[in-house]
């Protein structure tokens, strides 16, 4: 349910919503509805839903958005116009303030209480400005006309009810009768009644989307200008740290191993940016995708886990002998890789550390069950998952941290498969899932298996690679 | 005669160790730190072997009145638009043309044919030794 419908609507909102609407055929297609629903109620000369303006001073003046016709021929194009008539004079003073009347077959007009500016024209195609007496009312004559719709001279009854959004009056509903001089029954007065009301209704929704939708895009930009401002000390530092690693290769190893961990360090600090922007501003991103290597972005993820494994006694083993055959695929490469990234750290840290006599490995494998879609498993034996937490996936919830990892005050953010989650399923069309099976000892063997189609075929922003 | 490439780019001093390795094998990397900048630079493109252009940027780094010619530009979703336009389609520069942003959209929808480009990187995650690979690989098939 959207929250942002207590602003308050200017009627400008109003009427360049109720005229997008017009021209979507939103309410004629309504009307067509209860034309058929109920009988003894016809669609009149124009057969349309005509629109109360703003005070229009002038004739012939419009939003320029807007095209409204009149008259059985619809070439009489002459503005925001309104319904001639109601069926009572108190239906009518409600009307914000406003009078209206009409003369001759295919003419409208309007009277503005305050007294502006009237502009007449019959079906002669004279026209005639004049300015008007301000106590003018419903019934009143003016100029020798009467103030009912009349056709040819007779006159012809019709139903109206107004259009009212958050308790204002901003248009009005007309539907003539067949037959003239008969009242319309209660029944067909109170169809048209609820028409306005859900026209009013129709008219709500589509402003508060519009003022979501104008909200969803000012958070867009927010959030890449806080992406720009976190990036660029980002860029500069990932830069200069490997400009430093190049400049020592020659120097002093223990300079150039701290120089290495400096890049290292910079490069995950970027992978846990991009984690959190990404999860955060929980809008799947727009990206470029190219033709890439799933073998390359493995080996890139692998490469920046593989000294915190090996300090744990773990050893990351990619299928050496047939990564090379693992397919190119249309991906979006960084995205794909820190994706790939955080599913191997979760790996590396809940991995338990092997004693001095023992070894550790997290297994990765590739499958093409498929031609359209090829299969990466990324395996661990350490903390598991809970059945629960799996079969309800809380684990991909943002900063949801699984029961057994957060035990012994491990730390973590939460985001890290959520971030995987993302990428690989809303921006790749994949899945991931995990599975995290009980082993004696109480170790976890932990699965994660990505799947991925081959290509994006209904993107149309794939470039060649 | 050394490689001269016009980068276009606000922040360039927080990031100018993307280009270091290419200006120590004697690029010279010349710098338009606004829109207006580059577009004064760029009107001679051809004397630029290659053009770099970042997608955010401010219109002008100086006082003063923008000059007409770039006041659209402003209106663009992202101001590098406008010079990428005005470089495919007014100036029609030949040269090759890269966009390096942390914008990672496609630009045709923005109205840019994006086989236009020469090449588009990302900065997130760029690395120096990538910039000067890549350059040189454009700079090759260019010749």
């Amino acid at each position: 349910m959207l929250q942002d419908s207590e602003e308050e609507l200017t009627r400008q909102d109003i009427l360049t919503i109720l005229a997008e609407m017009m021209s979507a055929g939103d309410l004629n297609t309504l009307l067509d509805m209860v034309v058929m629903e109920v009988p003894g109620i016809v669609r009149g000369s124009g057969g349309s839903v005509y629109l109360v303006p703003e005070l229009v001073p002038q004739y012939g003046q419009r939003p320029a958005s807007t095209q409204y016709r009149v008259g059985a021929d619809g070439n009489s194009d002459i503005g925001p116009i309104v319904v001639l008539a109601a069926t009572s004079k108190t239906a009518l003073d409600e009307y914000v303030g406003r009078a209206f009347y009409s003369i001759g077959d295919g003419f409208a007009g309007w009277v503005f209480a305050n007294g502006k500016t009237l502009s007449l024209r019959d079906s002669g195609d004279e026209q005639e400005s004049r300015t008007i007496d301000p106590n003018l009312k419903w019934g009143d004559r003016y100029g020798g006309a009467k103030a009912y719709y009349a056709d040819q001279g007779k006159p012809k009854p019709l139903l109206v009810a107004p259009i009212s959004v958050s308790k204002k009056t901003i248009g009005v509903l007309k539907i003539a009768g067949l037959q003239r001089d008969q009242p319309f029954s209660d029944d067909a007065e109170k169809v048209v009644e609820t028409i306005g009301r859900i026209i009013g209704n129709m008219i709500q929704q589509n402003y508060v989307m519009q003022n979501h939708n104008r909200i969803q895009e000012q958070r867009t930009m927010d959030f890449l200008s806080l992406s720009h401002e976190l990036n660029t000390p980002l860029v500069g530092l990932i830069a200069d740290a490997e400009n430093l690693l190049t400049n020592l290769r020659d120097a002093d190893p223990v300079l150039t191993d701290e120089a290495q961990s400096i890049l290292e360090h910079a490069l995950r600090l970027q992978l846990m940016t991009e984690t959190i922007l990404i999860t955060l501003s929980r809008q799947t991103p727009r990206r470029m995708f190219t033709l890439g290597s799933i073998a390359e972005a493995l080996r890139d993820a692998v490469q920046m886990f593989q000294s915190e494994a090996k300090a744990k006694g773990c050893e990351i083993l990619l299928p050496d002998s047939t990564i090379e055959a693992f397919p190119l695929i249309e991906m979006s490469y960084f995205d794909l890789t820190n994706a790939f990234k955080n599913i191997i750290h979760n790996a590396v840290k809940y991995t338990f550390t092997a004693r001095a006599d023992q070894r550790r490995f997290i297994r990765i494998s590739g499958t093409q069950e498929n031609p359209n879609q090829f299969t990466v498993k990324i395996q661990n034996y350490g903390v598991g998952i809970g059945v629960e937490e799996l079969k309800h996936g809380l684990i991909f919830q943002p900063y949801y941290r699984g029961v057994l990892a957060s035990d012994h005050r491990r730390t973590g953010s939460g985001l890290g498969l959520a971030f995987a989650k993302q990428v690989i399923e809303d921006l790749h069309h994949g899945t991931i899932e995990l599975i995290s099976e009980s082993q004696p000892g109480g170790a976890y063997l932990t699965t994660v298996i990505v799947t991925l189609p081959r290509t994006q075929t209904d993107r149309r922003e794939v470039m060649p690679g | 005669m050394s490689l001269r490439i016009l980068w276009i780019e606000d922040d360039h001093y927080a990031i100018k160790g993307l280009v270091r390795p290419l200006e120590k094998k004697g690029v010279q990397i010349e710098v338009a730190s606004s829109a207006e900048s580059g577009f004064q630079k760029a009107k001679v493109w051809n004397e630029y072997d290659m053009i770099i252009v970042d997608l955010i940027m401010p219109l002008s780094d100086h006082p003063g009145k923008i000059p007409p010619e770039i006041e659209g530009w402003g209106l663009e979703p992202y101001v590098g638009l406008g010079i990428l336009k005005w470089l495919f389609h007014e100036v029609k520069a030949k040269c090759p043309i890269v966009v390096l942003s942390v914008i990672d959209d496609p630009l045709v929808g923005y109205g840019i044919d994006d086989s236009l480009l020469a090449g588009r990187w990302v900065k997130r995650g760029l690395l120096p030794s990538k910039v000067e690979q890549e350059v040189t690989r454009l700079l090759q098939d260019a010749a």
